[in-house]
C-alpha cells in the first residue's frame, strides 16, 4: 500500500497542493489525472521527496522520510517526465544503470529483457541522446524496470511511480507501455501513474485519482471517476462519457459540436 | 595504459640535463652494481621526488578533472570551477608580494613554504566560500557554484592585478614562473606533505564512479536510482579542492591535463566513470611526465616551465572539442 497522508507542498511561495490524502494499493494501477495546473505533477514528486512538503508518506507502511535513498531504491522506481543525459552513454549502459547492486540482484539478463519488453531490441548499441524522444522515454521505462524487475521481493510489492509515461509515444506503443504497467500490477506489484489521457487511463487503470486546484476531486473506479459532472467540473468544458454497449468501454468526448450548434 | 605509465616513468628518471648517462645508472641499479656519488644525487635527490611529484599532480589534476565534468554535467568542466585554481593563484601573488612585510623570524621557519601553503591556504578558502554561498539547508546547488565561481576568480584576479601593481621586479618574476607551473621544485619533504593528502583525496573521488553516471541524468534522478546524492556531491566537492589545492601549491598553475585527459578517455572508452577515473589518473600521470620530460630536454640545459607545454599541447586539443561537439554547450 502506498498512502500519503495530508500532502501540503509548496513550490516557491505558492502552495500548491493543499492537503492531499491519498491511497494507491498494490497489484493495482492508479492513475493520478487532472487538469494543467492542478497539481498531480506535484502530488507524484511529493511522493517521490522531490519537492519539500509537509505530511507522511507511507509505502508498505514505512515512511519514506526514513529510508535510505539505497532502501527506497529496491522498493520503487520512478520514471520522470523527461530525462536529458549529460554524456553520451548507450542505451545498454542506460538500462543497467538500473540494475544496482543488490537490488535486482544484478541478472545480466535483465536489462536484455527490459529492452524487449519495451520494443527495444536491437537498440542495445545505439547512442542515447541520437534516439528519438519517444525511444529515450521507452529506454528510461527499460532503466526503471530493471530496477523493481521482479514486482515482489521478499513478500513485499515493489512500486512503479511514473509522470506521464506514454506522453509522447504514439498510440501503438501507447499500448504496450499500458499493458506492461497492466502485467507488473496484475503480478503484485503496485503502479501510480501521472496520466493526461483519460481515455486511456479509463482503459487500464484499477483506480482513478482526479485532482483540480491542488485537491482530490473524486477517487475510486474508472467508472466512479469518469462522471459527466465530475469531468467537466474538473476541466472547465462541458465532457459527455459514452459506453457503447458492443465494446463495453466508456470514452469521453468533448462537446464542441453541439455547443457550436446549440 | 599502466604500462604507458611505466615507460614514461623510466625515461622520466633517465632523461634529463645532469649530462650523466643516467640509462647506465639505472643499468647498474638493475644488475646491482654501485651507483657513483653524482648519480646517486641526481637519481635519489632530484629525480625520484620529481618523478613522484609528476605522477601524483598528473594523477590528481586529471581525476579531479573528470570528477568536475561528472559533477557538473558539463565535458569542458574544469577543477578551475570550484575557485581552486584562482584562491590558489591569490593566495601565491599575496605570499609572494607581501611575504617580506612579515617578521624575519616568520620567514625564516616558513622559508620557501611560504608560497606553497599560501597557495593551498587560498584555494581552500576559495571553495569553501563558494560552498557556502551555493548550500542551502543541505543542499548544494552546482549552478549556483558555477557562478558564485565567475564572481569570485573576478574579484580574486582583480585583488592579484592590484598587488601585482604594487610588486617590484623580483617579485614579478616569482609570480610569472609560479603562475606557469613546474616540477622543478619537487623535494622529499614536499612529496611527503603533498603526496599523501592527494593519494587520498583521488582514492577517495575514484569511488564515486557510480555516483557520477547516476548525476548524468540529473540530481533528483541519481536520488531515484539509489544514489545519497548529497553525499556523492559533497565529497566531490572536498576532494577535487584537497587533491587540486596540494597539487597547484607544490607545482603551480598546470592548465588542460583536467580537461585534455578525460575528453580522450571518453572517446576511447566510453563515458563510464568507473573505468574513466582509474584511467585518468594513469593517463594523467604520464601525460605530466611525458610534458615534464618534453620541458627538461627541449631548451637543455635550461628548463621550460612545464605549464607552458601544457597550455601549447591542451589548448589546440580544447579547439579540437569544441569545434568537434555539433551542437553549442548547454550548461
Amino acid at each position: 500500500m502506498l498512502r500519503a497522508c495530508d500532502i501540503v507542498a509548496r513550490i516557491g511561495k505558492k502552495e500548491i497542493l493543499h492537503g492531499v490524502s491519498f491511497t494507491a494499493p498494490a497489484g493495482a494501477l492508479t492513475a493520478i489525472v487532472g487538469p494543467n495546473g492542478s497539481g498531480k505533477s506535484t502530488l507524484l514528486r511529493a511522493i517521490t521527496a522531490e519537492v519539500d512538503f509537509t505530511g507522511r508518506i507511507l509505502l508498505n507502511g514505512e515512511n519514506v522520510a526514513d529510508l535510505h535513498p539505497w532502501e527506497l531504491a529496491a522498493m520503487r522506481a520512478v520514471l520522470p517526465q523527461s530525462a536529458t543525459l549529460a554524456f553520451p552513454f548507450t542505451v545498454a549502459e542506460v538500462v543497467r544503470m538500473g540494475l544496482r547492486r543488490g537490488i535486482s540482484g544484478h541478472r545480466d539478463d535483465i536489462p536484455a529483457r527490459a529492452l524487449h519488453a519495451v520494443g527495444l531490441e536491437g537498440y542495445a548499441d545505439k547512442l542515447y541522446q541520437e534516439l528519438s524522444g519517444g525511444e529515450q522515454q521507452r529506454t528510461q521505462l527499460a532503466r526503471v524496470l530493471c530496477q523493481v524487475w521482479h514486482p515482489v521481493q521478499n513478500g513485499l510489492p515493489r512500486w512503479l511511480l511514473l509522470d506521464e509515461p506514454v506522453a509522447s509515444l504514439d498510440i501503438g506503443h501507447q499500448l504496450m507501455v499500458m499493458r506492461l504497467l497492466k502485467d507488473f500490477a496484475n503480478r503484485g506489484g503496485g503502479v501510480v501513474a501521472v496520466m493526461h489521457d483519460l481515455n486511456l487511463s479509463a482503459m487500464f487503470a484499477d483506480h482513478m485519482a482526479m485532482i483540480k486546484d491542488g485537491q482530490i476531486l473524486k477517487h475510486g473506479t474508472p467508472a466512479d471517476v469518469m462522471q459527466n459532472a465530475i469531468l467537466s467540473q474538473a476541466y472547465g468544458c462541458t465532457l459527455t462519457v459514452n459506453t457503447p454497449a458492443a465494446a463495453g468501454q466508456s470514452y469521453i468526448l468533448p462537446h464542441v459540436a453541439q455547443e457550436r450548434m446549440g | 595504459m599502466a604500462a604507458v605509465l611505466a615507460v614514461a616513468a623510466i625515461g622520466s628518471v633517465a632523461i634529463g640535463a645532469s649530462g650523466t648517462s643516467l640509462w647506465h645508472a639505472l643499468a647498474k641499479i638493475v644488475t646491482g652494481a654501485p651507483l657513483t656519488q653524482l648519480e646517486r644525487v641526481v637519481l635519489w635527490d632530484i629525480r625520484l621526488p620529481r618523478l613522484i611529484m609528476g605522477i601524483c599532480v598528473g594523477a590528481a589534476l586529471a581525476v579531479s578533472g573528470a570528477v568536475m565534468q561528472g559533477l557538473f554535467r558539463n565535458p569542458l568542466a574544469d577543477p578551475g570551477l570550484l575557485g581552486v585554481s584562482a584562491g590558489a593563484g591569490l593566495g601565491a601573488i599575496v605570499a609572494i608580494v607581501l611575504g617580506g612585510l612579515l617578521p624575519v623570524a616568520v620567514l625564516t621557519v616558513a622559508g620557501f613554504w611560504l608560497i606553497p601553503l599560501a597557495a593551498f591556504l587560498g584555494g581552500w578558502a576559495a571553495t569553501l566560500l563558494l560552498y557556502r554561498v551555493s548550500t542551502r539547508r543541505g543542499r548544494t546547488s552546482v549552478a549556483t557554484m558555477l557562478l558564485a565561481g565567475i564572481a569570485l576568480g573576478a574579484l580574486t584576479g582583480a585583488l592579484g592585478g592590484l598587488l601585482i601593481y604594487f610588486a617590484d621586479d623580483t617579485q614579478l618574476r616569482d609570480l610569472t614562473f609560479w603562475g606557469l607551473g613546474s616540477l622543478a621544485g619537487a623535494t622529499w619533504t614536499k612529496v611527503a606533505i603533498a603526496g599523501p593528502l592527494i593519494l587520498l583525496a583521488t582514492g577517495v573521488a575514484m569511488r564515486l564512479g557510480g555516483g557520477l553516471n547516476a548525476l548524468a541524468f540529473g540530481e533528483a534522478t541519481a536520488a531515484h536510482m539509489g544514489v545519497p546524492v548529497q553525499r556523492v556531491k559533497h565529497t566531490a566537492i572536498l576532494t577535487v579542492a584537497a587533491a587540486t589545492g596540494a597539487a597547484v601549491a607544490m607545482s603551480g598553475g598546470i592548465g588542460f591535463v583536467g580537461i585534455v585527459v578525460p575528453h580522450l578517455l571518453r572517446l576511447a572508452t566510453g563515458p563510464d566513470h568507473e573505468p574513466l577515473l582509474v584511467n585518468a589518473a594513469l593517463l594523467g600521470a604520464t601525460l605530466l611526465l611525458t610534458a615534464d620530460i618534453i620541458s627538461r630536454v627541449i631548451i637543455a640545459p635550461a628548463e621550460l616551465p612545464i605549464g607552458l607545454i601544457t597550455a601549447i599541447l591542451g589548448a589546440p586539443v580544447f579547439f579540437w572539442i569544441l569545434l568537434r561537439r555539433r551542437g553549442l554547450v548547454d550548461l
